[in-house]
Parts: C-alpha cells; sequence; structure tokens
C-alpha cells in the first residue's frame, strides 16, 4: 500500500523567551497508508497538534522527514490542494457569514462555488448558511470546520478532533462521514478523545506520549497485542469454581458476583476444570481489552484512587522500546 | 486548482464591517462638513469687495513697513537692539482682498488646509484598516485557516498586502477628487473661486498625490506592525505610545535640554515637509534648519521598508496557532 503519510524522526522544540522550552516532539514516527482511516490518539499535550500543525506548514520542525502525498513537507504548497484540514478548535472571523466564510476560501483556492452549498447541506448547516460565525454554537462551528476541510474534494482529510462540541446526533452523522468518505477513497487521519468512536471507525491507529510513538498498527492487532488472556466465568457455586480453578493453577479474582480467570490461553481449560468438578458454567465468555484501556495502560493515564495525575505524568517512551503491531 | 487570491482577499477586505463602517464615517464627516460649509458661505457683496479691499490695502501697508524694518534691521548699519527686534528672516506679507471675505467660502485660500485635513483623515483611514485587515485576521485564526488553502507565506501576506493598498489607494484617490471637486463648487455657487490658474491646479494636484501617498505609506507601517505583533491593538498601541513618549515626552526634554534642533528627530516634521515640500526651522542664533519632502521620502521610505522587512520576515518564519 501506498503511504500517504510518512513521518520520520519529527522534533520539535517550543523555545520560551528566556531560553528553556517545551518539547512537543521527540523522534515521532508516524505512517497512514492510502485509503485507510487513521486514528491518532495521545493524552493531553503528548504532541497530537503539533504534529498535524507541522505536517500542514504551519508550524516549522527542528528535525525530522514529512511527506504528505508522495511529496516532502517543504514541497507541501504542491499538494495542498488535495488535503482538507481541520486543526484544534475551528476558527472564524465573526462577522463572516457561514457560506461567506466558505465562499471566500473557496475564492482562494480555485473551487466551484457550487460546491459550497454542497458541503454546508452535507454537514447539517445549509439552513444556517446565512447566519454569521459568531452566533453560531461550538458544535456549529465544528461543523462548519469540516465543510471547510471537505470543500476542496480531498483525497486526504486531516481532522483535529472533529466531534469537539457536537451533540450525540453529530457524533454518530460525523463516524458514518468517516466511513462514508473511507469508502469513496478518502485517506482519513483522525484524532479523537472518543476511544469509541476510533475504535469502530478507524482500521489503523498511532499512539503518541510525550512526543514519542508508544505503539501503532491496526486497532484488531493493538487490541489483541495487550489483550491478557482473561475470560468471564459466571456460576452458581463461585466459591466452589474459585477453589477448583485455582488448583488448576490459574489465576482468579471475583468481580461483581462473577469470576474473571487469568492463564488460560484456551477457555476449554476453564469449561474442562470446572466440569470434572461438576460445577456447572452459566457463562464463559473471553475478556476483550477495549481501545480505552489499552490507552490508559500505554499511557500510563489511568486514574489513580486519591491521587490528581497531572498531565506531564505520562509515559515516556525510551528509544528502542518502539512497539510497532504489524 | 490555483485561485484568485488577489480576488479572494478584495473581497474579503470589502466585506469586513469595521472597513465599511470606516468608509461610511469619511463621507459621512464629509456631508457633514459640505453641509456646514455651504450653510455658512454667501455670495460676496459690492460692499463687501471694498471692504474687502480696503482693509488688505490697509494690512499691506503695514506689512511692508515691517518688511522695510526688518531688512533695514539686518543690514550692516544695524544695531544689536535693532537686530534683537527682528531675529527671524525677513518675509514679506502680502494678504489679498479675498482673505477679507469672512462671510465667503473662497476656494484659492481654503483648499490647500482642505486638502491638508483630508490627508491627515486619509492617513487615519488606512491606518485604521491596514491594522484591522491583518491584525483581526491573525488573532481570529482567520490567516491560519487560509494558509490550509494555500500555504504559500509571503504569497498570502502580499496578496493582503498589494490588495489593502490598491483598495486604499484607490478609495484615497477617488475621495480626494470628488472633495476638491465639491468644495470648487461650493465656492462657484455660494462663495468666491479666486485667482485660481493651471498652475494653482498643478500644485493642489501635487498636494493632493502627497496626501496619497502619505496615507499609502501609513497604511503599509500600520498593516506591518500588526502583523509583527499578531493583533489590531499592535499598531494602535505603537502609534499611542510613539504620539505619547517620543512626540510629547522628547520634545519635552529637548525643552528641558535645551536643544534646539529639535525637529529633524520627530516623524511629524517629515509628515509636514512632505506636505508642504519644505520645512524651514528655527533653532537659534539665526540659524535655520530645513527638511525637503526628499528628505521625508527617505525617512518614510526606510521606515516602511524596515517594517514591511520585519513583518514579512516574521510572518514567514513563526509558528502559526
Amino acid at each position: 500500500m501506498t503511504a500517504v503519510i510518512e513521518i520520520r524522526g519529527l522534533r520539535k522544540n517550543f523555545r520560551g523567551l528566556r531560553g528553556g522550552g517545551k518539547v512537543a516532539l521527540d523522534g515521532f514516527d508516524m505512517t497512514v497508508e492510502a485509503g485507510q482511516v487513521h486514528g491518532f490518539l495521545g493524552p493531553n499535550g503528548s504532541g497530537k497538534t503539533t504534529t498535524l500543525r507541522t505536517l500542514l506548514g504551519l508550524v516549522r520542525a527542528d528535525a525530522g522527514q514529512m511527506t504528505v502525498l508522495g511529496r516532502p513537507s517543504s514541497e507541501y504548497a504542491a499538494v495542498a490542494h488535495r488535503v482538507g484540514a481541520i486543526v484544534e478548535s475551528p476558527a472564524f472571523f465573526g462577522n463572516f457569514t457561514a457560506r461567506k466564510t466558505l465562499s471566500l476560501l473557496a475564492a482562494a483556492g480555485g473551487v466551484e462555488p457550487e460546491r459550497v452549498r454542497k458541503v454546508l447541506e452535507r454537514v447539517g448547516l445549509r439552513d444556517r448558511e446565512n447566519e454569521r460565525v459568531k452566533t453560531f454554537s461550538l458544535g456549529m462551528k465544528q461543523r462548519l470546520a469540516v465543510a471547510s476541510a471537505l470543500l476542496k474534494g480531498p483525497e486526504l482529510l486531516i481532522l483535529d478532533e472533529p466531534a469537539n462540541g457536537l451533540d450525540p446526533g453529530g457524533i454518530h452523522e460525523m463516524r458514518t462521514l468517516l466511513r462514508d468518505l473511507a469508502a469513496e477513497g478518502v485517506t482519513v487521519l483522525v484524532s479523537s478523545h472518543i476511544l469509541s468512536e476510533i475504535e469502530q471507525v478507524c482500521d489503523t491507529v498511532t499512539i503518541i506520549s510525550r512526543g514519542r510513538r508508544v505503539v501503532a498498527g491496526p486497532v484488531g492487532a493493538v487490541l489483541a497485542a495487550h489483550s491478557k488472556n482473561e475470560h468471564l466465568v459466571r456460576v452458581k457455586q463461585l466459591d466452589r469454581a474459585r477453589e477448583v480453578l485455582e488448583g488448576a493453577g490459574l489465576t482468579v479474582s471475583a468481580v461483581d458476583g462473577h469470576l474473571v480467570v487469568g492463564g488460560a490461553t484456551d477457555p476449554a481449560v476453564i469449561s474442562e476444570a470446572l466440569g470434572r468438578a461438576e460445577v456447572w458454567l452459566t457463562e464463559l465468555s473471553p475478556v476483550g481489552a477495549d481501545l480505552e484501556s489499552v490507552f490508559l495502560d500505554l499511557t500510563a493515564t489511568r486514574p489513580l484512587p486519591g491521587a490528581y495525575r497531572q498531565v506531564d505524568d505520562t509515559v515516556q517512551v525510551e528509544s528502542g522500546q518502539l512497539e510497532v503491531v504489524a | 486548482m490555483k485561485g484568485s487570491l488577489l480576488k479572494a482577499e478584495l473581497n474579503r477586505l470589502l466585506s469586513r464591517r469595521f472597513v465599511q463602517i470606516l468608509a461610511a464615517v469619511m463621507i459621512g464627516a464629509f456631508a457633514v462638513t459640505v453641509a456646514v460649509t455651504m450653510a455658512g458661505s454667501t455670495t460676496p457683496s459690492a460692499g463687501d469687495w471694498a471692504a474687502a479691499v480696503s482693509q488688505a490695502r490697509a494690512n499691506n501697508e503695514v506689512h511692508q513697513q515691517l518688511y522695510d524694518d526688518c531688512v533695514a534691521a539686518h543690514g550692516p548699519e544695524a544695531t544689536a537692539l535693532d537686530r534683537a527686534k527682528y531675529p527671524e528672516q525677513c518675509r514679506l506679507v502680502v494678504e489679498q482682498p479675498e482673505d477679507f471675505l469672512y462671510d465667503t467660502y473662497v476656494f484659492h485660500t481654503s483648499i490647500r488646509p482642505l486638502v491638508g485635513f483630508l490627508a491627515a483623515y486619509l492617513a487615519l483611514f488606512g491606518f485604521l484598516v491596514g491594522a484591522t485587515f491583518i491584525g483581526a485576521e491573525l488573532a481570529s485564526g482567520g490567516t491560519t485557516n487560509l494558509l490550509l488553502w494555500r500555504p504559500e507565506r509571503v504569497r498570502v501576506l502580499g496578496a493582503k498586502l498589494a490588495v489593502l493598498l490598491g483598495s486604499v489607494g484607490v478609495f484615497s484617490l477617488v475621495f480626494s477628487v470628488l472633495y476638491v471637486a465639491t468644495f470648487y463648487g461650493i465656492a462657484k455657487a455660494t462663495g468666491y473661486v479666486g485667482g485660481v490658474d493651471a498652475d494653482f491646479f498643478r500644485q493642489l494636484a501635487l498636494l493632493v498625490v502627497r496626501g496619497l501617498g502619505l496615507a499609502l505609506m501609513v497604511t503599509g507601517i500600520s498593516f506591518g506592525i500588526a502583523t509583527v505583533g499578531r493583533h489590531t491593538a499592535a499598531a494602535l498601541g505603537l502609534l499611542t505610545a510613539y504620539a505619547v513618549v517620543w512626540e510629547a515626552g522628547g520634545r519635552l526634554v529637548m525643552e528641558v535640554l535645551d536643544y534646539r534642533a529639535q525637529e529633524p528627530w520627530f516623524l511629524s516634521t517629515y509628515v509636514g515637509a512632505w506636505m508642504v515640500g519644505r520645512l524651514e526651522y528655527y533653532f537659534g542664533y539665526g540659524e535655520y534648519g530645513r527638511i525637503e519632502w526628499w528628505h521625508a521620502a527617505v525617512v518614510f521610505g526606510a521606515l516602511v521598508a524596515v517594517v514591511l522587512a520585519a513583518a514579512f520576515g516574521t510572518f514567514r518564519r513563526r509558528d502559526l496557532a
């Protein structure tokens, strides 16, 4: 597959006026293949937005190589008309109407004016096109931002938290939109904190923490790689079942009226051990990892009882420890 | 898929409510000025003329005497006391009868100060439009959105500057022509045109052009400062700081230090020299300094070049939020 985005060794340090600075990117790598919906995840302050801004030419990297649609970042202007993007909070001039805002961009970019109405309709703003942007709610501004990204009919769509501020209906529409775009062959790079959405929509994912890649690969493979081989067991005789399973060398913990059994790669081991002891199962199912738990574990951002986690208390990946799931 | 950046930016500029309001205020203020002038002007009667001619003659006799006394005081046989009475250069003031038509708008004598006034208004207009056109876009993130479409920073900023200067230039030119024509019309209808010839209009046209030049230079400087400061307020703040700290405060300090050759240190001096062609300033002991219009052109040209170079340089390199 052709890589639409390739990032190698990206570094960026935002220097302060009095020296020092904040290391936003510390040798970050990412690859996005053509036709994929690629999720880009990371805790607050991990470097997601800096990565996207650098990709789009808004921020100058200190080091590293980037290519977009086969062209190096220094030639981004040559492919900009094929890329649609939203970066962070949508920023529009408040006194212009939605239609005016998009018309000006269309005129600057050489897009047919007819597309303005089409994209406004697609994002649900057709009836608000003549209202000034400053009267819009956050969610409506976000829809306008998505419209501006779609205006070019791009091959590559880069969306930084596109569901920010959207109501549940809007989030559902966003999910549908991303699926439709992928079906049309558009490559989508989406950054979001709504991990359930990422898990449903994305083909592949990259997780970043403190400016470095923590893990990358197909969503299913990432989840499988972090699965703990645990099974949920429901029985009527909990204590007897626990005794039997621990006797079989398995780890057992009781949670909310059922057992979580670890150490059995094959669930038949569990059912066989219980069957021999005439303890009958009512439920036996694998406990799969979800993206949220994988994310929290990999970035060390799982809440600690009785403590206030700080944004800088995330995992620092050491060189050579980068995990890539093929 | 290259669109017309210039067309889009012109549309953007003309759509800005603040720009529309400023233009409307300019036109409104002009309308009020015209109405007030017309209401206060009457065509001079024969009696008015007779009185004016008589007063002009009487005043000119006094001026001639003063001039003769001044020339004598600067002559080889003058005493120190005589010289002390007339420290400055001798100038013969000749007043015209039309200067004494008190209830009449006289085009010949009034139009030059009026055009100077217009130049100041156009400069202020250009300053505000220049600052807000880029400042508001940078502060709101609109420029970032535009750069996502056209990631050619120098070209984008250049297009904005070109559209700004072109629009302010065209507006200023059209407004100036209408302005002069209207006041000429008022003098024809309810006042007195005075002695105007081809040379007068040539001089007047030059004054109008200088006013346009001033407006464009100020517009460019304002645009540049707002670009560097990333906000409209950067230009407004710097103007206020310059006026208070340097133009007022600097002059005060120089007065206290009895430093007389102050004028070359202040931009307002060069504005005056640019508009009238030459400005002479007295710095004591019979010494005069002179600033020509081309000195002003060099100073303003250098200032515009430095500010715009800084603007393009910072805009090209800075990380955009």
